[in-house]
């Protein structure tokens, strides 16, 4: 936790004989230096993919928009586009509403338990996506355990069928995605001064008034940052939706990866990968038009 | 002085992932069982000894396999014992559904990294000709193939093994057993969760119905999609588990998830090995072979067609089908298995009456119709 309280309001370090007064917290003496792997990185492993992926998708050398045009045609196709959107949707509300409760219990409970929610809640980053995976066929199964408990309680006499649809999909991704909105949302509310809560409390607000009126709105951005993550992320999931879905269910993803293994249709593969790309960053432009995305991350 | 030192830390931790990434992209695409048995001549060139055999001590191979328990039995019965006896090194590139994908990349950027690959349907060797991605097999090179059981031999597959789509079923208390594939269709008298596989073998499970629909020969090519998917709808509204690997169809079957699958014998055998409920019937099923092929523009074909009559030989079949639980395609190498297993297998006198496979007549057809058919599956399967 000392690095958690600490990182915020950190002491001027004592000046050295000989050395320039210290830079502003937490900023770099040679931003692009330091950055410089990560770019190449992107550069060389990004925007390479990305160009040939755009010319692929033309059908090159002669020109053609028919990959885009089959997207459109192919029910199979253009349903599971719809249908990305959709689960990235619902999985993101879910998300950031379940992210909200554990991010408020990790910051109200004291230092040592806090961190602990926060340790359980990062924990399921240390295995592997597969395992994660799997272990809710075995959960979400005929004879698993959610089946046994409602058979037990009587609610249900035969088992149900929880795999291979969009709701089990959807189970698998917040599980996965989970971290990914507590930190962030975590991260804001650290930053809201108790004084505040006091005052609140004062002036006679209910719990749930503070909440809309103050905390809310003061953590926002991180319930917003937070959010985009798991939106952008849930778009490309594939292997969730090829182990807890069915083919009903399909991703884009899983659509990508058929007509390109199943059909060797490297155009039209690309050209689905692109169209998701554009409507991505249009949602994206959008939410940046109205909110600034950056917030977050400043002090 | 602290910050400088978390930013040493946090420096030295940016340069540790990128020497390590850099060192995973070095070995990338021979991942896998790359083994080290090289014994065998000194001499760097082929050399024929007494037996017939010849070296290639100093050279190496890059087969693919499809990874996970069929690589494991493919490294212990073919590429172990034929780096032993001929010195090759033989790489192991492990890659699934993509394989067609990856080759065509390889093939088309002129930097083919794999030499053999294996695992191959008709189908996809039908699309990996027509996409000039393998090379005919030269059969004067690979003499065992005559060994084989019919329509192994094929211009650009050799068929090392034979798996079968059967009629599996639980043996557990109130699940009435399957007596043919015909059974599986049956949703009356076979009421039940079941479970079959969607990973492109549309044109197999065409023949499955066909046959269980009790549709003649000559009837069944070319393929008539539409008819195929009819029979299927008599499932229409049954609980189906639809499987994307053959993992996950053993997987479905141990933790016992469906009563009834059309399942990959081999994959029922593995389950049955966990979960002793699982029996299945050879009646209505269908066999096809798995065919290994010769990347084009290989520099290694001559050791490449070494290998392939290595895979016909039967100890080395026998090896293969003791660990992997499916067919040998060499009759001879039945008799080298264990009792219990040769009742289990789809070449077995007794089973191969039962087990349908697609005459030679009709495989060229099929390749023709493999992606409209998968499409009108992939329609079917996604709306149903």
């Amino acid at each position: 936790m000392m690095t958690a309280r600490s990182v915020g309001r950190r002491r001027p370090a004592p000046p050295l004989r000989g050395r320039k007064p210290d830079r502003p917290t937490g900023t770099l003496r040679h931003p692009v230096l330091v950055t410089l792997p990560f770019i190449v990185i992107v550069s060389v492993g990004l925007l390479i993919p990305l160009v040939v992926d755009i010319w692929d998708s033309f059908r090159l050398p002669t020109f053609s928009l028919e990959p885009y045009l089959v997207t459109f045609r192919e029910p199979v196709i253009y349903q599971s586009i719809i249908r990305t959107f959709v689960i990235a949707a619902c999985v993101t509300v879910i998300t950031v509403t379940l992210g909200y409760v554990l991010a408020i219990a990790a910051w109200r409970a004291s230092g040592r338990r806090g961190a602990l929610l926060l340790l359980i809640v990062c924990f399921p980053l240390l295995t592997s996506l597969v395992t994660r995976t799997y272990a809710w066929v075995l959960i979400l199964g005929r004879n698993g355990p959610v089946n046994g408990l409602l058979q037990w309680l009587g609610i249900t006499s035969q088992p149900i069928k929880f795999l291979d649809s969009s709701g089990a999909v959807i189970v698998g991704m917040v599980h996965v995605m989970i971290p990914f909105v507590v930190l962030p949302i975590y991260n804001i509310l650290r930053k809201i001064h108790p004084s505040l809560l006091q005052a609140s409390a004062a002036l006679g607000a209910s719990g749930r008034t503070t909440f809309r009126r103050i905390i809310l709105p003061l953590s926002a951005s991180g319930g917003i940052v937070g959010g985009v993550f798991v939106f952008v992320l849930s778009l490309g999931f594939y292997i969730t939706p090829a182990v807890l879905g069915g083919p009903t269910t399909m991703m884009v993803a899983n659509t990508i990866d058929r007509q390109a293994n199943f059909y060797l249709a490297f155009d039209t593969a690309s050209a689905i990968a692109v169209e998701l790309l554009v409507v991505t960053l249009l949602l994206l432009g959008l939410l940046a038009s109205r909110y600034d995305l950056t917030r977050a991350f400043k002090r | 002085m602290k910050q400088r030192t978390g930013r040493a830390v946090g420096i030295g931790i940016v340069s540790l992932a990128l020497v390590i990434t850099s060192a995973c992209s070095s070995t990338g695409g021979e991942a896998g069982g790359t083994s080290g048995a090289t014994g065998g001549g000194t001499s760097g060139t082929p050399t024929s000894s007494g037996d017939g055999s010849q070296s290639f001590a100093g050279r190496s191979i890059t087969v693919q396999s499809w990874g996970g328990a069929v690589t494991d039995a493919e490294t212990a019965a073919f590429y172990r014992p034929f780096e032993a006896k001929t010195g090759a090194k033989v790489n192991v590139a492990v890659s699934t559904s993509e394989t067609l994908a990856l080759l065509k990349k390889q093939v088309d950027s002129g930097s083919a990294g794999w030499d053999v690959v294996t695992g191959m349907s008709t189908d996809l060797l039908g699309t990996a000709q027509k996409e000039g991605l393998i090379e005919n097999i030269d059969y004067a090179k690979v003499p065992g193939a005559d060994k084989l059981a019919d329509g192994a031999k094929l211009p650009d597959g050799l068929g090392y093994d034979v798996e079968g789509i059967v009629a599996a079923y639980s043996t557990k208390e109130g699940v009435k057993p399957l007596k043919s594939m015909a059974d599986f269709f049956d949703t009356k008298n076979f009421p039940g969760p079941r479970g079959a596989a969607n990973w492109g073998i549309a044109t197999l499970q065409c023949e499955v119905a066909d046959l269980a629909a009790k549709t003649p020969e000559k009837d069944m090519y070319p393929i008539n999609v539409d008819s195929c998917l009819q029979h299927w709808k008599a499932l229409d509204g049954a609980d189906i588990s639809w499987y994307d690997s053959g993992s996950q169809m053993a997987q479905s079957l141990v933790s016992d998830d469906v009563d009834y699958c059309m399942c990959y014998d081999g994959r029922v055998n593995q389950a049955a090995a966990i979960n002793a409920d699982w029996k299945y019937t050879y009646d209505g099923s269908v066999g096809f072979f798995d065919y290994a092929s010769i990347v084009s523009g290989t520099k290694n074909a001559d050791i490449a067609h070494a290998l392939l009559e290595f895979m016909t030989t039967p100890e080395a079949q026998a090896a293969y089908s003791s660990a992997i639980k499916y067919s040998p395609s060499n009759p001879a190498a039945l008799e080298l298995l264990p009792q219990s297993l040769q009742g289990t297998m789809a070449t077995s006198p007794d089973n191969d009456k039962l087990v349908y496979r697609r005459p030679a007549s009709a495989v060229e057809v099929v390749q023709k119709q493999t992606d409209e058919v998968q499409k009108a599956w992939d329609n079917w399967v996604s709306s149903r």
